[in-house]
Formats: C-alpha cells, structure tokens, sequence
C-alpha cells in the first residue's frame, strides 16, 4: 500500500453563514495526481487555499507526512513542501521575474543589508533549470512578459519550494496547448518521484485523462472520490451536478448547418504588429464558426482586431454582410447587431465595481436613450431584471456589485447582457473560460438556440473539444495566419486540427 | 548591452545633445560652471521632496500633505537651530516632524481604512493651519516664522551636493536592494499577491512612510537652507510647493522603461530645474510660459517612452 | 468601533472649537474676511482691522478665504448670517465688490472696503449710491512701485530684474506697472521681469535670471518676501554689487536693511494700515455716522501713502508701529464720531515721521530716542 502524504479529517471553514467546507475527508498518497471537481462554488478553491496555508480552517484536522499539518501562511506551507499556483493571483508586473519568484523570502539573499540581485537571479534561473520549464526574461519586469511566461514566473515559485505536494488551481485554462505539455511533464515528473499535486480544472476531458484519481465536491462536502481508470466525462459529469445533464452537451450534429447569406464580412485583416496577417473569413447567418491556434498563433488578437479595439493599427477590411457598411470601430458594430466578449472578461469585460443592474444595460444604452437624451430608470431596472432572471443569475438583486460574484455568475452577465439584444453576429473570446460544467452547458444551450434563431458566431477558443463540439467550420489560425479550415464532418477532428495547429 | 542599457544611452546622449546646443544658443551661458552648479543646487530639494513621495505613493499611499509637511517641517527645524542647537536641531527637527506627520497621516489611512488620499488632504489642512496659526500668534507680536540666518550649510556648495548625493545612495540601495523596498514595490503592485506572499503589508507601509519621511524632513532642511524662510500658506496651497517635486515624480514615472526610479527622479529633478534655467536665460516668461514647456516636457517624455511598448497578450 | 469613537471625538473637538471661538456680546459685531491665513503682510492687516473692534470693545469676526477667490463672496455671506452689523471686505475684483455691495444692500449689512478698492467707474458710483456702504481704504500702489523706481534712478542704477508673486495679482501688478514705466522713462533697462507662483520659486528664479543677465544694479521686489529672496539669492554672487528695493514693511526686509552687509538699499511701506482705515469707517457708518464728503457721497481714499523706514528709523518704527500701534487708543476711539474732513486728514497725515512726531508731542516717545532716531526735537 502506498505511503500517505496527507490526510484531511472532518475539515470545516465557513464564511458568515456560507458553509464552503463541511466535514470534508481526504487522503492523498505520495506520487499521485488527484484532481478536484466540481460546480463553481462547491468549495474546490477554499479547500486548496487552505491546504496552501492561504487562510485559516475552522475546524477538523491535516496531517502532512504523519504530523499535524497547520499552515499560519503561504510561507509555512513551503517550508512544510506544499506549494500552490493560484489561477487569479498573478505576478506584480512592477518587479523582476526573479524578485516575484522570491517575494517575501528576498532576505535569503541578503548581504550587507542589501539584497544581491545577481545572486536572487541566478538562484531563479536554477529552478526553471532543474524542472525544465520553459525558460522567461527573469531580469525584466513582469509587465513586459506574456500572460503564460507569468504563469511559468508563478510555477517557479511554486517549485523553488521543492514542493511534494503542489496544487495548480485551474491554470491549464490560461495556457496554451502546448504549454499545457509541460504541465503534464512536470505531471509525470511528480508521479515519479514520488510527490504528489492536486489539480483544478474545468476542462473535464483533462481532469478525467490527467489524474489518478478524483474527489468531486459539491456544495462544500466531498461527495466521492473515485480512480480515474474507466470514469468518463459524463459519468463526471452527473456526479458533479448531482443530476443527469438534460438535453445535450455539444452538438450531436455532425454535419454543417447555416445560411448562405453573409452576416460578416472580414478580407485581408491584418495587424501592424504583425499578431494577424491577411486573414479573410465570412461568417454566415446561423453559423457558429471556431476559431483555433496554439498560444501566439493569433486567435485572441483576431476577436479585438474585428471589433475595432487593437492596440496595433489594423488594415483590411470588415464588413457588415447586410448592409455592406464598412465596420471600423465598436459603435459600427453594435449599429449593425453586433457584439463582443473578450477573453479577458474581469479586466476588460465588466465594470467589476459596478452593480450587475449597471454592467447588464451598458450595451443596451443607445436603445434605452430617448430622444431627450434621457435614460429612464424603471426602464433600464427592466432590462437588467430580464437579463438578470433569463439567464438565471444568482445574486442577491440586480443591485449587489458584480466583483462578489462568482466567475460563472460574472460570465452569465458578461454573456447574458449582450443577448438580450436583438443581434446579427456575436464575437465570443473563450466564452467558457473559468465556468463550471453547469454554467458551461447552459451557455452551450444559448448558443445553440442563438443559432436556430439565426445569429452568426464567431467563437474564439482554446479548448480544440469546444470549438468540435459547436462550431459549423473551424479556422486553423498558425503565426497569424489563417493554416486551414475545416467543415464539420468526417474530418472534424482532434488530431486534424492539431496537425494544422502545430 | 541590454535594451534598456541602449535606451538610457540614447536618452543620456540627446539629453547631452540638447544641453549642448542651448548653451552655444546661449552663447555659453548654460554650461558654464557657475550655471551647472546654480541648477544643481535648485534640483536638490524637488529631489529630496521626490524621493519622499517615491517611498509614501509606491506603498499606495497618495498622501497630498507632503508639501504642508515640509514647510512645517523646515521651520520647525529652524526653530531649533536659531535655539542654539545648530546643525543637529536643523535635521532632528525638521526630520522627527516630518516622520511624526507622515505617520499621522499613514495611521489614519490604515487604521480608518479610509482612502490615503482623504487623509492626506486632511492632513494637509492640518499641518498647513498649525503652521498658519503659528505665524499668526508670531505676527500678533510683530514677528515672524523662524528665518535660518546661520547653518545654511545644506543648501550651498558642498553642502547641498554632499546632501544629494548621500540621499541618492540611501534612496537607491532602500528602494533597489532591500527587501524593504521590493516589497513596497509589491505592496503597491498588489497588496492581495503582497500579503499572500508572506510580505507584512502593514509594517511595509510603515516603515516606508517612515523613510519617505525622513526625506521629506531632509528636503524641508534643504529647501529652508536655501532660502532662507519658509512661509505659511493655507488653503491646500501647499500643494504648489511640492509642484516641481511632482513633476519630477511625473517625470521620473515616465522615463519608467529606461531609468529605475530612484535614477529617474535624480534625472528628472535636474531637467526640471534646468528647463527653468534655461528658459529663464532664453528670455521665456516665467509663471506663464516655463510652466506651458514643463507641461509639454512631460507628456513629450511620457510619450516617447512609452513609444515601443506592446500590449500584453492575454 | 474605533471609527465610531474617532468620529464622536473629532466631533466633540470641532464642537469645543466653535463653542470656544464665540466672544462675549457687544454693541457691534464687525465681520472682516483675509485672504489666507500665515503671510505677514495678510496677517499686520487682519490684526490692524482687528485692533479697531477691540480698542472699542466691540466683537469681532475674522474669516479666512483660504486663498480662494471663489470663497470671498460666501465668506462674507457667512459672516452676516452669522450676525456681522457690518463687514469689513478684503475683495480681489470689481466685480465681486459689486456682488458684495448688492449681497450687503439686500441683508441691510455696512460693509467697507479695505486694502483692496474697485476701480470701475461704474462700480464705484454703484458703491457710493449704496446706503449700507461706509467707505473704501486701499493703498496707492503705484507710488509704491514709482517711488522706488525714483529712488533707483536717483542712485544712477540703470538695469533691474523685477521680482514678483504670480502674474496679474490685484497688488503687486499696479506696483510693477509704475515701477517699470517710471524706471523706464527715466533710461532704466529692465532685464527681467519674474513671476512666481510660489514664493519660494522666487529664489531660483532670480539665481537663474542673475545667470543669464550678469550683475544688474538692482533688484526691485514687489513685496518684501520677493526683496527678502532676492537678498537672499544675491549670497550666491558676492562679487556682484546688485542693490535690492522692496515694496513692503516686513520685519524680515527691515532687518536686512539693518545689516550693512545686506544688498537690501530701500523698503517703504504703510504698515498695511488701509484695513485699520476702512475699519475705522466702518464703526463709524455703524454708528450713525456714515462718513460723507461735500456730495454726499461715503468717503474713498485709495492713496494711502508708502513711506520709507530707514535703519536710524526702524527701532522706534518697530517699537511704536509693531510692538504698539501707530495711534492710541485714545486717538482710534476719537476716530469715531470724527467729521469726514477730520478723518480725510488722519489718513492723509499718516506717515512714519507724522506718528513719530505726534507720540513725541503726547511724551510717548522720548527726545534722545528721536534724535537717535535723527529727527530735530527739543
């Protein structure tokens, strides 16, 4: 029998009157890989963060290695070997890589009073040396590095630790394909070596292929810990939600389904930068058209090169399929049906100090404007209640600010304020991101029935079972440009795209 | 020889350029030495003020009462000094009223989790009416605020440049290479990550504040040195004292990419002093115009250095 | 719970505070509003304003504006709501001495003006058809600038810098006009002229300008803080023989001129009496005594005289102007009452040696501290 790294008896952590933990139990062996499952708010992150020493437990027990096991901080965790990547927490963009690979332990380095630079610095370089990963500027400061060389800033942090139990909290998500490899080396590296790590994510396909075994959580309790071997997606599925998933998840389609006639019109679109070059695409009436790449590849840059919002100056040419109006910036788009919703959602999306009630009639405000001028209250309160009930949106009222909710609550509103409009075209940027399976299945459901309803969708997205499981055709975008495209059919599969891709 | 390297040798070498070309404008005026050491003497207290706001702001601290700090601080400082302790009353003085009312304000923005900014005005309605009604209560009897006749010292040749440079260091090593200063540099960043990390959040902004104090002390003793007297204002009016100090810091926070900022505001404080130099000696009105070219000096450095800089991808 | 005990004490503070700052009743409450509070020359004229409500006893109200524009006309408005029978204004512009006048006319308020007056003709004569308005006292700035531009080109100085506070500012504009204009006509080169928005930046500013433009034979501050910096900046070239005039009594000013070593050649001033005038009007028009001349019309000086204090001077102009008052109280209380010719005279007749002379006569100042002094007595 195997060895027993930790041991989490009847553990308990409430928050006012919400119970986020309750008696939860788990074991975890040395050298093996356990995921977490569950709904947004099932209590996966409070449990890591407690385990991670980032706050306290009410009560119950840890046993690390055979002793009690009570980190006060992050600080005492690592010295106890757990260490923990965090999907919202990032670097400080202000500081070197090196100095946020050692913050709050920059003393260590300390001669003279003073901090040796050079020594903290070749002291990072070491960690990516010794668990091969991909190396980053560390000298520079991390506003100058991309979102995934920050991630692998924060990996490193982790691992300078020398962890034997590391918890990566949902941050394949912000990775792309083949970055993710090196997760899954470090993985197998782990496992071989006999440390174990605990997984978060919501790519349900990865945490069934990826671990050992899996607790799945709901509503703060362990509901099961089962071995991966032989658990499919859809038993996970059922056993997360605590019902059987109505209706379909994906298409079951496997042939393509729209209108000839052409909602948007894209030739030659390219980016000074270089990110895009000459992409041309048509997107028709009741198509969902994906769009695909690996991390640089320039699928991000397209949706807000569209859209008329690139920070690099944009030529070509986008045109509105209706009117034959030349689409340059947002207002052209939203004036023909049009909307857009940018990966980034919490900095770029939503108005995170806001009540929901302001966030949901943002893009309505030109239809609720009267001739005056004025925007009438009880008018926009409708709205944002309409929005608000149809999309099921949990939260005290139209009234609480958006910032406290939940990630999947966020994306609803994000989504749901758009499509409460009578729309032609809508540009989603990794719609999924950060949701649970509940919430990612209703929003399936609304694109599906956008769909029907006839509304073109362009949907931008990392996850290649995503973009198969909805989309009409699929764009295969390589260094900017546009590799291939793929009718939904025979071909429409995994391996297909990423030959193209990689 | 890094990108950033090239760029502070292309700015050091336009900016040499530059000076070059004003003092044959000039007709040798610019460069003489009588006029470096005249322009170097009026950047030491933006400086010192700059370097003060550098450790207060970075920790997320906008406290506007710095000005009024200062100016209290400095007569405080000649109080003592005209008391006979000389020199060391000067810097004590001047140096424990400044850290006392940094503290004050500081305390307040933490303990009262209100906004720094709330309590630094605040602040400066306080000290700027302690150093009004000192005056008043002077002017009652026919006197006024303390002048610094003796132990001008701080603010002339070598005293003056001794000062800087000693502040250079102390501001440089403190906020570069101590764990001190990263984690002030990661508590204004992000106090969520700061905390996470293990950093005292609290007790980084404290003693922060504690040394941007001092040097807001050192700067009241330098710029009273100078001048000889420091006069009351109210009305949230000493915010104009600092206004050459903030635009250092303006400054400095636009040369960001190219000088770290303790460098930035040593370069911007001496481009301020010498614009207005060099704008007095080109005849070009002051109160009006040299405040019109500061204004586009700043946005044209903050532009240019912000020129190649990409977006992050996301 | 902390907060909530902060709170209650600052406001058990502020409650203390305005408690604290109500005087005892009297017959007249004078209002008087100053620009801010902590410059000298702000504050000689808030006590000079100030003085006349204490010698008679009455209550008095100071108000500060804290150097906004914006605050004067409110201020004044608080004061009469306070309670204020009348109010002395300190007013940057014609046009809020018009808003004062209607604000005044409307709440049966006296007002005065002092150390600042209209110069519109039409706001004038709207001032002087107002019943609630008791007169207007300011100083004649441009004898303080013209005087000194004199006495420069009596020296035989011919190039100057001029140091000054911010562009257009009501005082120091009309004193930097005249000097320019008379030292100008008179052959003078002015080489620069300085505008600083914060005194202290009048110190570079004259450093930089002394580098570009060399050794000038003076420097004219507009007011003793400019004169006090130009001095100051003068340490820094020893070998130059620049000469500094300032507009401005400030003790400062006076004790450079003191020292034979200072550059500091000339300062003249009034003694921000202007305040005490235009208070003096006002206790008068409260009264029942609104002083009037030939016409009718309340009394206007606007030509309050600068004089010089030299260094044989300054011990009795700081120990019978500044440690005491230029009048006694016996005199400021025979100011009310006084017919409108005999208070025309007061103002005209006030200058240093007058003072002097008429505290010599009433055995206030002795004979040895006169001649001392250099005056010709007994």
């Amino acid at each position: 029998m195997a060895e027993e790294l930790l041991k989490i008896t009847n553990l308990n952590k409430s928050f006012g009157m919400t119970h986020a933990n309750n008696n939860i139990c788990l074991t975890l062996e040395k050298g093996e890989i356990r995921c977490l499952a569950g709904e947004n708010g099932s209590g996966k992150s409070t449990l890591t963060s407690i385990i991670s020493g980032m706050q306290p437990f009410d009560d119950g027990s840890m046993v690390l290695n055979g002793k009690e096991y009570k980190p006060a901080d992050p600080l005492e965790a690592n010295a106890r070997k757990v260490a923990m990547v965090v999907q919202e927490l990032g670097v400080i963009t202000a500081l070197t890589g090196s100095m946020n690979i050692y913050l709050g332990q920059t003393d260590q380095f300390r001669r003279n009073g003073m901090v040796s630079t050079r020594a903290m610095g070749k002291a990072a370089e070491a960690i990516f040396d010794k668990w091969h990963i991909p190396k980053v500027p560390l000298g520079i400061p991390c506003a100058h590095l991309t979102m995934e060389q920050r991630k692998m800033v924060e990996l490193a942090r982790a691992l300078d630790a020398d962890p034997d139990l590391l918890i990566l909290d949902e941050i394949t998500q912000s990775l792309s394909h083949d970055t993710r490899k090196v997760i899954y080396e470090l993985k197998d590296r782990f496992k071989q070596e006999g440390r174990s790590m605990i997984i978060i994510s919501h790519d349900l396909e990865e945490t069934v292929e990826i671990s050992d075994s899996i607790t799945i959580l709901r509503d703060g309790e362990v509901v099961e810990t089962v071995r991966s071997d032989g658990f499919t997606v859809d038993d996970l599925k059922q056993k997360m939600v605590g019902r059987k998933m109505e209706g379909d998840y994906y298409r079951t389609d496997t042939a393509p389904s729209y209108e000839e006639s052409v909602l948007l019109d894209v030739k030659d679109l390219s980016l000074a930068d270089g990110q895009l070059k000459n992409i041309s695409l048509q997107l028709h009436k009741g198509e969902i058209l994906g769009v695909c790449g690996l991390s640089d590849a320039g699928i991000h840059p397209l949706g807000s090169a569209i859209w008329g919002i690139s920070d690099s100056k944009r030529s070509g040419l986008v045109k509105d399929g209706v009117t034959g109006k030349e689409l340059k910036h947002p207002k052209d788009m939203i004036a023909c049906g049009g909307s857009y919703l940018s990966k980034n959602r919490d900095e770029e999306g939503l108005m995170m100090e806001a009540e929901i009630r302001n966030n949901m009639y943002l893009p309505s405000m030109q239809e609720l404007t009267g001739k005056m001028k004025f925007t009438s209250p009880a008018a926009v309160d409708r709205l944002a209640q309409k929005a608000y009930d149809d999309f099921d949106v949990k939260a005290t009222s139209i009234h609480q600010p958006i910032g406290r909710l939940s990630g999947g609550n966020k994306q609803k509103i994000n989504l749901g304020r758009w499509l409460v409009k009578d729309l032609n075209y809508i540009i989603l940027d990794c719609p999924t991101r950060g949701v649970d399976v509940g919430v990612k299945a209703y929003i399936y459901s609304v694109l599906r029935k956008k769909k029907e309803e006839g509304v073109g969708i362009l949907l931008i997205t990392d996850e290649l079972t995503e973009a198969i499981g909805m989309a009409d055709r699929i764009l295969v975008l390589k260094n900017g440009e546009l590799a291939a495209e793929i009718e939904r059919g025979e071909a429409f599969t995994e391996s297909n795209i990423i030959e193209v891709m990689v | 020889m890094t990108k950033q390297q090239k760029s502070q040798v292309i700015f050091l070498a336009v900016f040499a350029a530059v000076l070059v070309i004003c003092h044959l404008a000039s007709k040798g005026i610019v460069l003489s030495g009588s006029n470096i050491v005249n322009v170097m003497l009026h950047a030491v207290f933006p400086m010192f003020a700059a370097w003060g706001m550098m450790f207060i702001f970075t920790g997320g601290l906008m406290d506007l009462s710095v000005g009024a700090n200062l100016l209290l601080a400095g007569n405080v400082g000649a109080l003592l000094a005209n008391m006979g302790l000389g020199y060391a009353g000067l810097i004590i003085g001047a140096v424990v009223t400044a850290v006392l009312a940094t503290q004050f304000t500081a305390h307040c923005a933490i303990t009262f989790d209100i906004p720094a900014w709330v309590a630094g005005l605040g602040g400066a309605l306080i000290l700027e009416a302690i150093l009004a009604q000192w005056a008043n209560v002077m002017a009652a009897s026919s006197n006024t605020l303390p002048a610094l006749k003796n132990y001008r010292g701080l603010g002339k040749t070598p005293g003056a440049f001794i000062l800087m440079a000693v502040g250079f260091v102390v501001a440089f090593l403190i906020f570069n290479k101590t764990s001190l200063g990263i984690n002030l540099q990661a508590v204004g960043a992000n106090p969520t990550v700061s905390k996470t990390m293990g950093i005292n959040v609290r007790k980084t902004i404290i003693l922060s504040t504690i040394i941007g104090g001092v040097f807001i002390g050192i700067s009241g003793v330098n710029d009273i040195s100078l001048a000889g007297k420091l006069s009351a204002i109210t009305g949230l009016n000493s915010l104009g004292t600092i206004s050459k100090a903030l635009s250092a810091t303006l400054l400095a926070n636009s040369l960001i990419n190219i000088f770290t900022k303790p460098v930035g505001i040593v370069i911007s404080s001496v481009i301020v002093a010498l614009l207005f130099n060099v704008l007095t000696i080109f005849g070009v009105p002051s109160g009006t115009w040299q405040n019109v070219c500061l204004g586009l000096l700043i946005i044209l450095c903050g532009v240019l250095s912000h020129l190649n800089e990409k977006g992050v991808v996301k | 719970m902390k907060k909530q005990i902060v709170s209650a004490a600052i406001a058990a503070v502020m409650t203390v505070a305005i408690a604290g700052s109500s005087v005892m009743a009297a017959d007249h409450k004078v209002g008087y509003n100053y620009l801010g509070a902590g410059a000298y020359s702000l504050s000689m004229l808030a006590n000079n304003e100030k003085k006349v409500s204490d010698v008679l006893g009455q209550e008095s109200l100071a108000v500060d504006d804290q150097f906004s524009v914006e605050q004067m006309v409110s201020d004044i408005e608080n004061m009469i709501n306070s309670g204020c029978d009348g109010v002395a204004a300190w007013l940057i512009s014609d046009a809020l001495c018009q808003q004062v006048s209607i604000l005044c006319q409307n709440n049966g308020t006296y007002f005065a003006l002092a150390d600042k007056v209209a110069t519109d003709e039409g706001v004038i004569s709207l001032l002087k058809g107002n019943e609630y308005f008791a007169g207007a006292c300011g100083p004649a700035n441009e004898i303080y600038g013209s005087q000194l531009a004199e006495y420069a080109l009596e020296q035989g100085w011919k190039t100057c810098i001029i140091t000054s506070s911010a562009v257009g500012d009501a005082t120091d504009t009309p004193r930097l006009e005249a000097f320019k204009s008379v030292f100008e006509a008179g052959g003078g080169e002015i080489v620069d002229e300085l505008h600083a928005d914060q005194q202290q930046d009048a110190l570079p500013q004259i450093q930089d300008s002394l580098t570009a433009h060399g050794e000038v034979d003076v420097i004219y501050g507009t007011g003793s803080d400019y004169g006090v910096y130009a001095c100051t900046a003068l340490e820094d070239y020893p070998s130059f023989g620049t000469k500094v005039v300032t507009s401005g009594l400030d003790e400062a000013a006076l004790e450079l001129l003191n020292d034979e070593n200072s550059p500091m050649a000339m300062v003249t001033g009034d003694c921000w009496m202007s305040g005490f005038f235009a208070a003096v009007f006002l206790q008068n028009a409260l009264e029942g005594n609104t002083l009037k001349d030939a016409d009718g019309k309340p009394i206007w000086i606007d030509d309050v005289q600068p004089f010089e204090v030299t260094p044989e001077k300054y011990p009795l102009y700081k120990k019978y102007f500044l440690d005491e008052f230029a009048y006694t109280d016996d005199e400021i209380k025979a100011m009310i009452g006084a017919s409108y010719d005999e208070i025309v005279t007061i103002v005209h007749d006030y200058n240093l040696d007058n003072r002097l002379m008429a505290k010599y006569e009433a055995g206030i100042i002795s004979a040895d501290e006169m001649k001392e002094a250099g005056y010709e007595v007994g």
